[in-house]
């Protein structure tokens, strides 16, 4: 900030603790825009001032709306822009009231026929996110466990420590107060040892003076003698005035004062499991369907989240392509199309095993060793896709090597497909080993998502 | 005058420069009066921040500021909006401090001389219009500062939560304040004879106890302030806040006249410079631009649907014409009131260095200097305005603010437009209020101090303007949200005298008529009622809240 402060300052923390507190007596300001050629809506909270002001009064009852305003000089009067011959460009567009911005963007059509806009999502002012609901997950969490089988550590990251000093390392990690300190050491030292040297000077002198006096040395000797000594003690003199007088003084660094720090790495051990959630969103699923799943893998992770903190989440989205894409895509999306196929959904899954490309939104690619780690797949669909004995081609190549693979079929309609079944059936042996549980699901309400969750991480029995 | 622009904390000599050349060539030729100007070239998120103050450095936080600042970043993102300028009289006078104008850094090099520009004319406006030195604060800034450590300090003693509710209620009554307070004008003072004296002295001593207040009193806050039961950190808020809200409100009074003025001064400056300076082809950007120019988004002062430039600006150009002709003929219309638009720029030089244009440029710095809003229309938007320029762009409507749709167009007519451009410019469009004398003891039982308060509507200016009653009715749900305000303050029942419009549907409806209606599913003439029913009838009541429910009581 360029500014000398910030004018706003406490302000922003107390809108948003106003925002906590009475979110539910704000009316909202509808911004609807553009992303991916789909309308979305900001809604945002808005409190009012209100203040004493011309207006229509309460009606009694049993008359009739059309009444309120019949004649002429019913309302107050205003001035309105517009009429024959004005441009837009001239007068503006009409000012807000009360600061309630008025969007070029709006459009009636744009209006589903509930009254509703079409991808409405509730998102939060300040970071634009999709707003989470809270999810209580306490209530049936003594009934779910995360079985980790496998307990091979992995090495994720590498906590740094700083236990030694030395005189050599990278600049970065240069360290001043020791670097000082030996400054001031070695010019202290030094000090004294010109001093030291100049004492020393002076008592061979004095020796030399009284053996020239019992005659043991010669005169032209004792001179030269005495000539040197002199010489070299004028020389320590100009030097020790050089210094400064006080020996605190931080003089010029050299090499030789320089400090590092020494590093010292200590790997961090992680055990934890991924879950993989594989979410429908086909041109043949409903918009309760989609809020089940939403709603189901919200709860799940909310869950792992809590319980098991080190578990590490991956999100894929299929119709009859799939793709994985980043946690708010993964909510965010409101609107469903397209054919279905599972085994795309499958081969992303292998794909992550094996260590290959695969179609993503993400930046960065996912690798994994299931012979490590302990991976559960979360499939979430309502179970139309292709020919049956197609889509379990993959699916026969990760069940050995995952943990568990949970299905959860959405069973709204009067048709129900019958892919729940099927698997049931191919897979007997992992279903009775724990490594396959299936479900299905009746409708986003709390009671239907929880018995989905006892029935894909219930304690074993 | 000195002039300086910033970039941060660096002055930006080049644009200093600039600024400066523009300033002097404005005071020395045009005679425009300014203190010394402090421009400061800012960022998107920088504005953001100096709109959510009104453009104050410094200012007493609430959550309205944090909202204001989240909705200005919001528009920003999304529709791209983006306001030019803000300036404010953050001076005083003693210590000669700059007037701060804030401008933003994104736009290109003719914007930002026309920019400067523009801003001169705010500047001149602050210095020098009556009316905008009226309920002037002097040093703002450092008075903000105090109001600041004030509210930190109370919230550190009292709790954050009980002070920000106790300023968000006062802010529901910040509109009952005196914008037209009355002038005390002082008699001649005569010899009295010793008789008379006496006598006088006599009245004085007899006279009855004091009631609350003593007469009628427009100015609420200001009578909250002396009789309600308030702690002494609530007094001191209130008072500060009232100080404030007149500061705040004040300039609304006069929107149309500063933003019409400085529209002038741009476009006087821009005809007043060569192609060398101001290259056409920028020049085509920015008027794109400004011709989508808003007032800021949650600005406290907005209440109508106009634009305040437009109208100010063709105002004072009518009024420029008018008085560098001297007369007002049809043909000079036509022709002169586009003539920037078409000829060309050695033409237009020519026709502002004409001694007419000049003596009736005085003239029109004359008004800038003495009006407001009101008087503004009052004395330029006469026939000619509204045959050449108000005929085509407005129109009278009624109905509720907000809703477009439920807007009904009533009136096209020079007499009715004229009225209600007095009628929104008059008080900020807000209904006046005030408390009659003892109206502090009303229903006042012995042995009590205060009793309950009363306040009445008072109608009386714009039903001067023609405008009828039944039009000037209080929007009842904010009424009831200002009343609990109110007796949060005054601890005691609060009542309202307004009136109402009472419809009485027909009662006596005979068999066949509800046979026709129900079979049918349409009104029976009979049901309706007549044209004098439908209209209502004005019924004067008094609005009650005694702290649990609301009344309506008749008057008869």
């Amino acid at each position: 900030m360029s500014l000398p402060m910030d004018p706003v300052g406490s302000a922003k923390i107390k809108y948003k603790r106003k925002l906590k507190r009475d979110r539910e007596k704000a009316s909202s300001i509808d911004f609807p825009y553009k992303d991916d050629e789909k309308i979305k809506i900001l809604r945002i909270p808005f409190f009012e001032i209100e203040v004493l002001e011309y207006g229509p009064r309460e009606r009694h009852e049993g008359i009739s709306e059309e009444w309120k305003y019949p004649d002429k000089g019913m309302g107050t009067p205003g001035i309105g822009v517009g009429g024959t011959g004005s441009t837009s460009s001239d007068t503006g567009a009409p000012l807000p009231g009360s600061g309630l911005p008025v969007s070029p963007l709006y459009s009636p059509s744009q209006i589903g026929k509930d009254g509703k806009f079409a991808g409405i999502i509730p998102v939060d002012p300040i970071t634009g996110k999709p707003v989470e609901e809270n999810v209580n997950i306490d209530e049936i969490a003594t009934e779910l466990e995360l079985e980790l089988l496998k307990p091979t550590k992995v090495v994720t990251e590498y906590d740094i420590e700083f236990p030694g000093i030395g005189k050599t390392g990278p600049e970065s990690l240069l360290e001043w107060n020791e670097t000082l300190l030996t400054n001031i050491e070695r010019q202290l030292l030094f000090k004294k040892i010109i001093e030291r040297k100049i004492k020393n000077l002076d008592e061979e002198k004095e020796e030399l003076v009284r053996e020239f006096e019992s005659g043991k040395v010669k005169e032209a000797n004792y001179l030269i003698e005495v000539d040197r000594i002199e010489r070299s003690k004028a020389n320590l003199e100009r030097l020790f005035k050089t210094l400064p007088e006080n020996p605190f003084r931080v003089g010029r660094i050299e090499r030789e004062d320089k400090r590092y720090l020494v590093p010292e790495f200590t790997p961090i051990m992680y055990k934890g499991a991924v879950i993989m959630f594989i979410r429908d969103i086909s041109g043949s699923i409903t918009q309760d369907q989609l809020k089940t799943s939403q709603k189901l893998s919200r709860w799940i992770e909310e869950w792992v989240r809590k319980f098991y903190s080190d578990t590490k989440l991956i999100y894929i989205l299929h119709n009859y392509d799939a793709w994985e894409v980043e946690r708010e895509k993964y909510y965010g999306v409101v609107e469903s199309g397209g054919g279905t196929r599972f085994a795309s959904a499958y081969d992303i899954v292998i794909n992550i095993f094996t260590g290959k490309d695969y179609p993503r939104e993400t930046k960065e690619k996912k690798t994994l060793n299931p012979d490590e780690t302990d991976v559960y797949i979360v499939q979430i669909t309502d179970g139309f896709g292709q020919s049956y004995n197609d889509e379990i081609k993959p699916l026969k190549e990760i069940l050995p090597k995952i943990t568990r693979f949970c299905y959860v079929q959405e069973d709204f309609d009067s048709t129900i497909s019958d892919f729940k079944e099927f698997l049931e059936k191919e897979f007997k042996e992992y279903g009775r080993k724990g490594a396959l549980r299936t479900t299905s699901i009746k409708g986003y309400e709390d009671e239907y998502i929880k018995k989905a969750m006892k029935d894909l991480f219930g304690r074993k029995k | 005058m000195k002039v300086r622009v910033f970039r941060g904390y660096e002055i930006d000599e080049y644009w200093t420069n600039i600024a400066q050349r523009i300033a002097d060539r404005m005071r020395e030729k045009y005679k425009l009066d300014f203190p010394n100007i402090d421009y400061y070239f800012v960022s998107l998120d920088e504005m953001a921040s100096i709109v959510a103050t009104h453009g104050w450095i410094v200012f007493p936080s609430s959550w309205e500021e944090g909202q204001r600042y989240y909705l200005n970043k919001i528009k920003q993102k999304l529709i791209g909006e983006s306001i030019i300028e803000i300036v404010v009289p953050s001076y005083s006078e003693k210590r000669n401090t700059p007037i701060k104008a804030y401008i933003n850094s994104s736009y290109n090099d003719v914007a930002k001389k026309l920019v400067i520009a523009h801003v001169l004319g705010h500047a001149h406006i602050y210095k020098n219009n009556v009316l905008s030195r009226r309920f002037k604060i002097e040093d703002p800034i450092s008075f903000f500062y105090r109001l600041l450590q004030k509210i930190n300090e109370y919230e550190i003693l009292y709790g954050e939560e009980e002070v920000q509710e106790f300023i968000e209620n006062i802010k529901h009554l910040s509109t009952l304040i005196d914008l037209y307070p009355s002038v005390k004008i002082q008699k001649e003072t005569t010899s009295l004879s010793q008789k008379e004296k006496r006598k006088a002295m006599e009245k004085f001593l007899i006279k009855e106890k004091d009631k609350i207040p003593k007469r009628k009193e427009y100015d609420i806050l200001k009578f909250l302030e002396k009789y309600a039961p308030l702690e002494k950190w609530q007094r001191d808020l209130l008072k500060s806040y009232r100080k404030l809200f007149y500061f705040l409100y004040s300039t609304g009074s006069i929107k149309i006249l500063h933003e019409g003025f400085s529209s002038l001064v741009e476009l006087i400056y821009f005809l007043d410079s060569d192609e060398e300076e101001l290259p056409i082809k920028e020049w085509i950007s920015y008027a794109e631009l400004s011709a989508q120019r808003e007032l800021p988004l949650g600005s406290l002062i907005i209440k109508e649907d106009f634009n305040p430039y437009f109208l100010g600006f063709k105002l004072l150009m009518h009024g420029l014409i008018k008085l560098a002709t001297g007369e007002y003929n049809k043909e000079f219309l036509e022709e002169k009131t586009k003539w920037y638009e078409r000829i060309s720029r050695e033409d237009l030089k020519d026709i502002i260095n004409k001694p007419e244009f000049i003596e009736a440029w005085r003239k029109i710095l004359d008004k800038v200097n003495t009006y407001d809003d009101f008087l503004l229309i009052k004395n330029l938007f006469d026939l000619e305005f509204f045959n050449s320029v108000a005929r085509k762009h407005y129109f009278v409507y009624e109905g509720e603010n907000y809703l477009w749709y439920k807007k009904i167009v009533v009136s096209r007519s020079y007499k009715d437009i004229l009225t209600t451009f007095l009628f929104s410019s008059y008080n900020l469009k807000l209904p006046r209020v005030y408390i009659p004398r003892g109206g502090g003891e009303y229903n006042k039982k012995e042995n009590e101090d205060r009793g309950e308060l009363l306040l009445v509507q008072d109608t009386s200016f714009p039903e001067m303007l023609g405008i009828q009653r039944k039009q000037l009715t209080l929007y009842e749900k904010n009424e009831k949200i200002v009343l609990e305000a109110l007796y949060k303050i005054w601890k005691k029942p609060v009542n309202i005298k307004t009136f109402d419009v009472e419809f009485e549907p027909k009662k006596n409806v005979s068999a066949t008529s509800w046979f026709f209606s129900t079979i049918f599913g349409v009104w029976h003439p009979e049901m309706l009622p007549s044209l004098e029913e439908r209209s209502g009838k004005i019924i004067e009541v008094i609005d009650r809240f005694d702290g649990n429910k609301f009344e309506k009581i008749k008057i008869k």
